[in-house]
């Protein structure tokens, strides 16, 4: 376990890749240990990253199916079309509230010790994921209830469930990263996240969005990943990835990812300072 | 680069922004938008130079507030450094109790936390677990939740996992006041017996026997500069001098 630290102010961008993969072990065990410290105390432990989207879920079917009467953009229960919005959107959410009072919550880690500090807002990323996977069993309950099969994109699932993670990778640490210097995104993330959810296609199929505002629309990138989500689960939907809102949501994606890591690491050399 | 160094630091600096807060009702910062907290610039170190041999232990002594625990934390890499050039040769572990423990998790889930957070490999951990439960006394409370810990046992914990993680180079921010007097007695023969020899440690303790017992150099600090470096009985009676 022998290696060299060199510290100087400014070049210290390759030794941070070289420890991350170092510390590597560190995102399971942080990971893990949120997950164990989470459901704790709670009686009905893991079951409420089921019941949580589950309630969400009547809910939405109920105001937008029934009482607003929207139409399913394919073949599919309007709880199937909904749920299979809910499930990326509430690991969206999760994930941006969770790591943005990740670094914060581990004050004490990041004033003691050194390691990449990217690692515990991932961390708390992938303890989100794993919530989100879990939820996914819902979704084999609800294809048995209807009676429903799914259509053969469903196999596509997992390449999606990908750009999910990436998709809530970059906000989550751009918004962690804000809030150990501004703690006013404290207040301000649980307003992204409600307001968000009517921004993107949740409760509703993005079908509804006229035509001239989907560029405006996409810029969302949960967007995009709602779309796919959809399209590997409900039969007959339009495949995402014909339309150029898409690659919208992508590219957002992908500016997002870049600026948080950036951003991050500008600023991570001061939060044992900051915190 | 020769290779008996362990530490090599040259000219450090390291500059604290504080903001002082002198809005503090919502009235006073309504009518204050545009006239932001002021700013204050607090040199906690200044131009530090020093070199730790392999194997050596330092003592590092001062008053309160003098930068001892600003210098250990940029020397073990927590703390961007403002100005200068460090290296160091080895692993580096400050020496923290109880860092990244939960108190919803078990003892057993603790230490694998802990011991990874100080940079073990979990495999590594697996090898020391068992030294590590005996070490602190608490084969029987593996598996209880340390939210159910005495506040001495929690201690007994972090430094068992501290001790048995070990590092290249340590460095210890006083920490001889951990358990009853029997754990003290034990933790100081683990000190003598294993990182005296053939570890680099850095000793912060306001006790002048510990140091003029165990360093053979030490560095005396005063308001952020490093006022002396070299014998300990110097050091200890600079220290002492300036303390009268």
């Amino acid at each position: 376990m022998s290696h060299h630290i060199i510290i100087e102010p400014g070049r210290t961008e390759k030794n941070y890749w070289k420890d991350l993969w170092r510390y590597r072990e560190l995102f399971y065990i942080l990971s893990w240990r949120d997950i164990k410290v989470r459901y704790k105390q709670t009686t009905l432990g893991v079951l409420w990253a089921i019941i949580r989207p589950l309630l969400t879920m009547i809910v939405f079917t109920f105001v937008f199916g029934r009482v607003a009467n929207m139409k399913v953009d394919g073949a599919a229960p309007y709880a199937i079309m909904v749920f299979a919005g809910l499930l990326p959107w509430q690991f969206f959410s999760n994930a941006l509230s969770e790591s943005s009072n990740s670094l914060i919550g581990n004050e004490r880690l990041i004033t003691k010790i050194y390691f990449p500090r990217l690692i515990i807002p991932v961390s708390s990323v992938i303890t989100s994921f794993i919530d989100f996977l879990i939820s996914f069993a819902i979704l084999l309950v609800l294809f048995i209830v209807y009676r429903y099969t799914p259509p053969v994109e469903i196999f596509l699932m997992p390449v999606f469930w990908i750009l999910a993670f990436l998709a809530s990778f970059g906000p989550g640490l751009y918004l962690t990263a804000l809030n150990v210097k501004y703690r006013d995104f404290r207040y301000i993330i649980p307003f992204i996240v409600q307001f968000g959810l009517f921004i993107s296609p949740v409760g509703y199929s993005s079908s509804q969005i006229p035509d001239k505002w989907k560029w405006l629309y996409s810029l969302n990138p949960m967007v995009g990943v709602i779309d796919a989500f959809r399209w590997c689960i409900v039969k007959n939907a339009p495949n995402p990835m014909l339309s150029y809102s898409f690659y919208v949501s992508l590219a957002v994606i992908v500016f997002f990812m870049w600026l948080a890591i950036y951003q991050f690491r500008k600023m991570e050399k001061n939060f044992a300072d900051l915190i | 680069m020769e290779k008996n160094i362990a530490l090599i630091a040259k000219n450090i600096g390291k500059t604290f922004v504080i903001t002082e807060d002198s809005h503090n009702t919502v009235k006073h910062r309504l009518f204050n938008l545009f006239n932001p907290p002021r700013r204050k610039k607090v040199e906690a170190l200044k131009n530090v130079s020093l070199d730790v041999n392999k194997g050596e232990c330092i003592g590092l002594i001062g008053r309160n507030g003098c930068g001892k625990s600003t210098l250990v934390k940029v020397l073990a890499g927590v703390y961007p450094t403002d100005t200068g050039y460090l290296k160091i040769n080895g692993s580096t572990m400050l020496m923290n109790l109880g860092v990244g423990m939960s108190h919803e998790l078990t003892a057993r889930e603790n230490i694998y936390v802990s011991a990874s957070v100080l940079g073990l490999k979990i495999k590594e951990v697996d090898v020391i677990f068992d030294k590590i439960v005996d070490f602190a006394e608490l084969k029987e409370f593996v598996d209880t939740k340390i939210k159910y810990f005495s506040s001495g046992m929690v201690a007994r914990l972090g430094f068992s996992i501290a001790v048995n993680a070990g590092a290249d180079i340590m460095f210890l921010d006083e920490i001889f006041a951990v358990g009853d007097m029997k754990f003290q007695e034990k933790a100081v023969k683990v000190f003598e017996s294993s990182w005296i020899a053939g570890k680099t440690v850095i000793l912060v303790s306001h006790s002048m026997f510990t140091v003029e017992r165990y360093c053979k150099r030490t560095a005396y600090m005063k308001n952020g500069e490093l006022v002396f470096f070299g014998e300990t009985s110097k050091a200890v009676e600079l220290y002492k001098k300036d303390n009268q």
